[in-house]
């Protein structure tokens, strides 16, 4: 056996492996998120304060607002912060046509980034728990109930949401909806195991006591979001999942600006891994140190050599048929079916195994955030994924290494 | 609200054994069952082998036993070569799954060639006595890297020229087997290794790549063939 086909059996056996570990530890937990029901105790709801940032966000933060509005939490309990960082646009003319709503406050500031902005509302709140809505996200009426009731658990230092993607139109939307499908499950799956490593910009929530101790929102290498959850975890704080709690974010339309957020993506994690070193292996921070983080690193790198193997695989046939078509010209293929020549071999039965537990994970993932198990996304992920993913992994390690910093947009 | 200290659960190592044995299973599986096709595969190989053997010698026998009374016989009965051609393929696709290294396809490609001499030397004998013409083909090629970079395009243009003309009977030799029958043969048409594909059509031996119009112009009985079916689709 060659070299590349071990290397290429031994990615196959970690990526099975860790998709038949969070599919055992769903099964291991799902008891207990079946018995979890919402009662809610309306004079028993913290206090809370959704910080929305925005930079350039005149098409989408009027909507970002009115979902906020809508959200079903008792009035006195619930403000939201608006956060112009210095856009360009007519952003903060729309915030301003909000301010008549007494639970808004609207902040104008210099450009400084996403975290200068969620600290300098973190300034104007002494709500309880303070969450993050990015301003192209829409939030479902009952999603804050859900989330406070979280907080219920005095360990609970954070809760993460649900993220959908919103109105998916083409087939690269169609991709990131089963994409998103597959990060509920996962991060639901990583919250039992208590090795979230992200706490995503739309509608996370943290205790306030806790972001005073740790310390406020840093740059992150443009991830804000995963480097503080890095830190609550260094800090042992609880971090927790509501796959109920919904949020519908919108997504990029272009393969340019797709690619251009997942480097961001990559690059954050990739920037924050370093900083956060000595997590890595750690046997003090549970499975997340053992299992998560360094299979997370790791996969960035076995993701890039399994789908260039896929695309060399597919350039080698792509170049046959070529070679055959000016040859002969074009060829009818055969109708007959036989048994004998049936794909039989271990790679592709390893293959079609990884690929139908991909499947079973996305439909967890949509049935636990009450979406339509059977759609079209699914096989479109499946089949696309592979292709463009390299892409953006090769970008952001090229970043990494050559360039060291990412634009936002 | 005040959070107290979290305590993390502890590290679940029964899990990460119980997940490492099911992963090793499903992989033990694939493995095991692939060789179980396999098997298959190569048994089913080896009993077309034996019933061809079997059609060529019960054929050689007959015509030894009838001599020119059989002509008749002989020639109403189903030619071998889209046994042949059948076997060739299964062959072919064996080889790819399992490698051209492999011992079994080895002896499989040697019995294979063997038949493909036999059937060519009987078809010749039944020709010269029945006064028949069939056309036939040797292609001699090789699946060494680098050592007949023409090779698949020959093996594209010929099965597009059975496919047009199934009565023309192809017989196709891995000049590497190490069968001294077939050293014999690319001895006596003149193959060599530095100029393959190597291809004798009408007892000539023409070497490197020969397309289908080289062909046709070599042989323009198939031309018609070719044109008439062609047309049909």
């Amino acid at each position: 056996m060659e070299i590349s086909q071990i290397a290429l059996f031994a990615t196959l056996f970690v990526s099975l492996y860790f998709e038949v570990f969070l599919l055992i530890t769903y099964f291991e937990h799902l008891q207990n998120d079946r018995n979890t029901l919402i009662d809610i105790d309306e004079d028993a709801l913290p206090t809370a304060t959704v910080i929305v940032p925005c930079f350039n966000e005149e098409k989408t933060v009027g909507a970002t607002l009115e979902s906020l509005l809508q959200l079903t939490y008792p009035k006195n309990k619930l403000r939201i912060i608006a956060v112009n960082d210095g856009s360009s646009d007519n952003t903060l003319s729309i915030l301003k046509t909000f301010e008549h709503h007494n639970q808004i406050t609207v902040l104008d500031k210099k450009n400084g980034g996403k975290h200068s902005a969620m600290n300098m509302a973190l300034k104007y709140s002494d709500s309880e728990i303070i969450g993050c809505l990015d301003a192209d996200s829409y939030v479902e009426h009952d999603a804050l109930l859900y989330i406070a009731k979280q907080f219920e658990d005095i360990h609970t230092s954070a809760v993460t949401p649900s993220i959908k993607i919103h109105n998916p139109q083409n087939i690269l939307q169609l991709v990131q909806k089963a994409e998103y499908g597959l990060a509920i499950f996962v991060r639901n799956v990583f919250a039992h195991m208590d090795s979230l490593f992200i706490t995503p910009g739309p509608f996370s929530f943290f205790r306030r006591s806790v972001i005073l101790e740790v310390g406020p929102w840093r740059h992150g290498h443009s991830t804000e979001d995963l480097e503080m959850c890095l830190r609550l975890q260094q800090h042992n704080k609880k971090i927790t999942n509501e796959p109920r709690a919904i949020v519908h974010t919108t997504s990029p339309k272009t393969f340019k600006a797709l690619y251009n957020q997942r480097v961001r993506w990559t690059f954050g994690f990739l920037k924050n891994a370093v900083d956060y070193r000595h997590m890595f292996f750690n046997g003090k921070y549970g499975t997340l140190g053992l299992f998560i983080l360094p299979l997370s690193l790791v996969s960035i790198f076995s993701a890039t050599f399994l789908f260039a193997t896929l695309l060399w695989n597919t350039g080698v046939k792509i170049v046959e048929e070529i070679v055959r078509f000016q040859t002969v010209g074009v060829q009818v293929p055969s109708m007959q079916f036989d048994m004998f020549y049936f794909n039989t071999t271990a790679l592709s039965s390893i293959v079609f195994a990884l690929l139908a537990l991909t499947f079973v994970l996305i439909s967890i993932g949509k049935k636990i955030s009450k979406d339509k198990i059977f759609s079209f996304d699914i096989p479109l992920y499946i089949a696309l994924y592979g292709f463009i993913t390299p892409l953006w992994l090769a970008g952001s390690l090229y970043k990494v290494v050559v360039k060291d910093k990412v634009r936002w947009r | 609200m005040e959070t107290i200290q979290h305590k993390r659960p502890a590290t679940p190592w029964a899990k990460y054994l119980i997940t490492f044995l099911i992963t090793g299973f499903i992989f033990v599986t694939a493995i095991v069952a692939n060789n179980y096709f396999n098997d298959k595969r190569i048994s089913q190989i080896r009993s077309l082998e034996t019933g061809i053997s079997i059609d060529i010698l019960s054929l050689e026998t007959q015509f030894d036993l009838l001599q020119e009374q059989s002509c008749k016989d002989i020639s109403g009965k189903p030619v071998l070569s889209n046994e042949l051609d059948s076997l060739g393929h299964k062959l072919a696709f064996t080889e790819a799954q399992l490698g051209a290294d492999n011992p079994q396809v080895i002896s499989l490609k040697k019995h294979y060639s063997l038949l493909e001499i036999k059937d060519m030397l009987l078809m010749k004998k039944v020709s010269e006595k029945c006064n028949l013409k069939p056309t036939t083909i040797l292609y001699f090629y090789s699946n060494k890297k680098g050592e007949c970079t023409d090779c698949k395009r020959q093996g594209y243009v010929l099965t597009e020229l059975i496919k047009q003309n199934p009565d023309v009977r192809i017989y196709s030799f891995d000049y590497n087997i190490g069968l001294p029958a077939i050293t014999t043969l690319t001895e006596m048409k003149n193959i060599k290794k530095d100029a393959l594909p190597g291809i004798v059509l009408n007892d000539k031996t023409y070497s490197g790549l020969q397309s289908m119009d080289d062909i046709l112009a070599i042989l323009p009985d198939l031309a018609t063939t070719t044109a008439t079916s062609t047309a049909k689709k």
